[in-house]
């Protein structure tokens, strides 16, 4: 059941050449959804969080990065984004959230949660 | 500070509480007719829990670096990978634990169970420890509030284990059918709970897609509330779930909920050969 060779090397030519053309594409894909990624900065500093209110448009994925500049560590939680991440003291990190519907989405500090407040507003 | 740690440390002692507890109430189930030799209990238990807190020292001395992989998304790659161990050794446990009237006939089968429950509970002692050692490792170094973390840690520990040997006696408590069935209902629930879990993490981490809210409960159980913090921790409560969380919680609950079948085949094959 040998194939004549010239078959075998197309074959594989179409291979190769379909796989080239999905990584190409998913390659786009990605920076495609990379481009739609808003990103916004929140900041921790003597355990409140600025700003403690922010405003993303609805219906957007967001890559929230988060300096920690207080020495101790902190948890950003939120019940209503379903989100939970510790972040060391003196670092930053990434959360990405949405895409929201419009209202309110509360968070807070884990460690000090009577401080750290904030809400995401999404419009 | 002090009632603040308490609140942190429980959250984190009752989940690794909650699966040694269940463990152990399996393993009771399997050594009722053998007079406690069929599993010692105490080796795994110990080995399981010192290696736990040795990976949890190792993953919090390296927090930054992890944290700081994967283009700051370390974090939740890391606790996905963990979940999603779990899971399979949940789900292999489930499938391989024998019927009780043949546990002499596979006591090969012992080992692999023994090292399902000793790495899944290793596992959430490194999940949870990590966070605990996060805490207050971080605030110790501050040198301020020292006394109050730890007291409040002490406390938060103490009603956390509290809790889970209450769990313990409740499920050894139950006539033995419904025991084990009780057993591998909340086995099930720990199982879809972590697969969620995981699809949450990959979700924060973008690298799962976004899928609609499925529903919300919020209005009838708040996650915030002291009643959904115990749901949260013992059968991963969330008011919001994503489609995509409920999907992998079914699928987790439902691969658990079917391992009887292979019990129940098992005695068939056996009555019929013997």
């Amino acid at each position: 059941m040998s194939e004549p060779a010239a078959t075998t090397k197309l074959r594989n030519t179409g291979i190769i050449l379909s796989v080239i053309i999905l990584l190409v594409a998913v390659s786009f894909i990605t920076q495609l959804a990379r481009a739609e990624t808003l990103e916004i900065e929140l900041r921790i500093r003597d355990h409140l969080f600025f700003p403690d209110t922010l405003v993303i448009p609805a219906n957007q994925k967001v890559r929230i990065r988060i300096f920690n500049e207080d020495p101790t560590p902190e948890e950003f939680e939120s019940f209503e984004l379903n989100r939970e991440k510790v972040i060391a003291g003196n670092s930053q990190t990434v959360i990405f959230i949405g895409p929201l519907k419009e209202g309110e989405y509360f968070f807070f500090g884990e460690f000090f949660p009577k401080t750290a407040q904030g809400v995401v507003i999404v419009e | 500070m002090f009632l603040n740690a308490v609140v942190i440390v429980l959250q984190e002692i009752l989940e690794a509480a909650l699966i040694l507890s269940l463990f152990l109430a399996f393993v009771r189930y399997l050594n009722l007719e053998n007079n406690d030799s069929v599993l010692r209990r105490r080796i795994w238990v110990t080995l399981s829990i010192i290696f736990g807190i040795l990976l949890a020292w190792t993953y919090s001395h390296n927090f930054s670096r992890i944290s700081d992989s994967f283009d700051y998304v370390g974090l939740e790659i890391t606790n996905a990978s963990i979940h999603s161990i779990s899971c399979f050794f949940l789900v292999l446990f489930a499938w391989l634990l024998p019927p009780q009237q043949l546990i002499f006939d596979v006591s090969h089968r012992l080992l692999t169970l023994t090292l399902c429950m000793g790495i899944v509970v290793m596992l959430a002692i490194l999940r949870e420890g990590s966070e605990i050692m996060q805490l207050v490792g971080g605030i110790l170094n501050q040198g301020q509030a020292g006394p109050p973390i730890f007291y409040g840690g002490v406390v938060g520990a103490g009603i956390g284990v509290s809790i889970g040997v209450l769990l313990y006696y409740a499920l050894t408590g139950l006539s033995r059918e419904r025991s084990l069935r009780t057993c591998v209902l909340l086995l099930a629930l720990t199982t879809g709970n972590m697969a969620a879990q995981t699809i949450l993490l990959l979700n924060q981490a973008d690298w799962l897609p976004f899928t609609p809210t499925a529903w919300d409960t919020g209005g009838l159980l708040s996650e915030s509330s002291v009643l959904g913090q115990l749901a949260y921790a013992l059968i991963g409560y969330e008011a919001t779930p994503s489609i995509m969380q409920v999907g992998a919680y079914t699928l987790g609950l439902v691969i658990v909920l079917l391992s009887p079948i292979s019990r129940l085949a098992w005695s068939t094959w056996h009555g019929k050969a013997s």
